[in-house]
């Protein structure tokens, strides 16, 4: 089994990945990193212990993370596709348990040093816990197994603006610090995971299995697809954090190229883009395995069986 | 009556860009009615703009004439005197006056500072063109200065963005459009050469997207175009000079204009055949 731990901001598609991962043979989650996105980390926190109580799953341990940008202001919230508490305003029970006293940095570091070269961390929100435990903590860099981050787009346009993907948006100064570190990471940006698709014919599937779990799901992702219909994607929604972890399951679901990549914080039109060097002869040496194709049939069968349990 | 296509062509003086003057003047669909060389040192390129004129089109009077020499925004302690001064070309381009029956279109082979500088001083000016057509950007391609950046919107950002904001009637051909063109490294340098009329390297990449500015140019029926909303960014240290298209589903953010996507290359491979192999035998 694998080691993972799983940074989120849950998300709809977070509460799909953990649910994944959760379900997964492969994975042991160690502990599940909260931090701001689509909500504010309280809200994150909140909504994975919901999530994992719903799970049956509550032997994980949560960890709140940053509240913040590492530089900046934080701003507005994901609520166009997250709904207003993250979850597409599915109501689930009040949480019973509380995240750990240790802050999520801590948490990854200590994993991290205790199980050298085991530890794969998976980020699917802002990667500003990360950044905050390299600046902590610089020895993690040759400590961690991999990093798998949902983040970016290096060949397809941006999804929050013409060249930024979301999660990059949501801090990027922790991305670029991320991006430079030397840290062993793998991309899982829109170039994939916008091949991935999550239809209303699934969710149709799911209620027709009528368990409590997959009426929630089928809930929360109708207010995904809706918002990714106004943005005019009308045949489903892309499966974007489940991806970052079906990679850490099978590698063998896309095809990586290295390349060099950087992360633009001009605050500009630029801003938080991720520049890969796809030139025959790159300036710089590769930082990053950039995930460029996708079995995506292969892949959204693999999460079809295991996302909901057994 | 078939009026032969009226142009005006602003270019750096290099002999890469100098290729595509020399097309222009060889076709005989074409008027050439003005260059421009925008370059801190015009004085070679008008020396090699009035040679090709010389040769290909003996008699004929083109003006041949300097544009800006430096770009927008430069260092302090880098100040030539055509900061204070406004180039003969800009000049020349304010003066022009719309002519209904000989459409006029103008191609940028280099930096935009010319454009930017004519429009900024007499705006009323755009009037009298059909067409800017712009050799610059890359989109969806790695760009050929920096990884996304390409040559002459990198050369000038800010002059760039200053021409697409004021929404004349822009034709971008970026690198996308023109990397597909039949086109070896050696046919490039035996062009180049052929301007030049000595050693000249001779880019094939740059070569190739000259010619399709031309193509653009004097052959709109062999390019297919898009109209897309654009950004060129001036601000960012890693992303000065992109060109932004918003290609999202429903993109919102940029000025509309339109880019060639594609050209039908026969035409050019058969031009520089025709000339490469005529070198290869002299």
């Amino acid at each position: 089994m694998k080691k993972v731990i799983l940074d989120v901001d849950t998300g709809i598609d977070d509460a799909l990945a953990i649910s994944y991962a959760v379900h997964s043979p492969h994975l042991e989650v160690c502990g599940i990193n909260t931090t701001f996105g689509n909500i504010t980390v309280e809200e994150a926190t909140k909504n994975t212990l919901q999530m994992l109580e719903l799970l049956g799953a509550t032997h994980i341990p949560v960890y709140q993370g940053s509240s913040r940008p590492i530089v900046r202001e934080l701003t507005g919230k994901a609520r166009l596709f997250h709904g207003e508490n993250g979850l597409g305003n599915v109501v689930l029970p009040e949480p019973t348990a509380t995240a750990q006293p240790e802050s999520a940095t801590q948490f990854l570091i200590s994993t991290i040093k205790a199980n050298p070269h085991q530890v794969t961390l998976i980020t699917v929100g802002s990667m500003t816990n990360l950044a905050r435990a390299i600046m902590a903590a610089p020895e993690i860099v040759t400590l961690i197994e991999q990093v798998v981050v949902m983040g970016g787009a290096v060949s397809v346009p941006g999804n929050r603006t013409p060249v930024a993907e979301a999660n990059i948006c949501a801090d990027p100064e922790a991305a670029a610090f991320v991006f430079q570190s030397g840290i062993p990471l793998t991309m899982v940006g829109l170039d994939v995971t916008m091949q991935t698709l999550l239809t209303r014919d699934h969710l149709r599937e799911w209620r027709a299995l009528d368990t409590p779990l997959a009426h929630v799901f089928a809930d929360m992702c109708q207010v995904y697809m809706d918002a990714y219909a106004t943005v005019g994607n009308l045949r489903g929604c892309g499966l974007h954090d489940p991806l970052a972890v079906g990679v850490v399951i099978d590698p063998t679901f896309v095809k990586k190229v290295p390349m060099h990549v950087e992360v633009d914080t001009s605050g500009g039109a630029s801003d938080a883009r991720t520049i890969g060097d796809r030139r025959a002869n790159p300036a710089k040496p590769a930082n990053v395995q950039v995930c460029l194709e996708v079995d995506h049939e292969r892949f959204v069968e693999h999460f079809l069986q295991h996302v909901l349990g057994h | 009556m078939a009026s032969k296509q009226r142009l005006l062509i602003d270019f750096s003086g290099d002999s890469d860009q100098a290729i595509g003057l020399l097309y222009a003047l060889q076709s005989p669909k074409v008027q050439v009615s003005g260059i421009i060389v925008s370059d801190a040192e015009p004085d070679r390129g008008i020396q090699l703009a009035r040679r090709l004129v010389d040769q290909v089109r003996p008699g004929e009077e083109i003006p041949v004439m300097a544009g800006t020499q430096q770009p927008l925004f430069r260092g302090e302690a880098d100040r030539a005197a055509d900061s204070v001064m406004t180039s003969e070309a800009v000049t020349f381009l304010t003066e022009l006056v719309p002519d209904p029956d000989n459409p006029l279109t103008l191609v940028t082979l280099g930096r935009l500072t010319t454009v930017a500088k004519a429009i900024a001083r007499k705006p009323e000016w755009l009037q009298a063109v059909q067409r800017i057509v712009v050799r610059g950007g890359a989109i969806r391609v790695p760009g050929d200065v920096t990884a996304i950046a390409e040559a002459n919107l990198h050369a000038d950002p800010e002059a760039a963005a200053f021409v697409l904001a004021a929404k004349g009637p822009l034709l971008f051909v970026p690198l996308d459009a023109t990397e597909s063109l039949g086109l070896t490294d050696e046919q490039a340098a035996l062009l180049a050469k052929t301007v030049r009329g000595t050693t000249a390297t001779g880019k094939a990449g740059t070569v190739k997207s000259v010619l399709g500015a031309m193509i653009a140019a004097v052959a709109p029926e062999q390019i297919e175009t898009e109209r897309l909303k654009l950004s060129i960014d001036c601000h960012s240290l890693l992303s000065r000079g992109a060109l932004i298209a918003d290609l999202r589903a429903k993109p919102s953010a940029g000025t509309d204009a339109d880019v060639c996507m594609a050209i039908q290359s026969e035409a050019i491979e058969t031009w520089v055949w025709q000339l490469t192999e005529g070198e290869d035998r002299a």
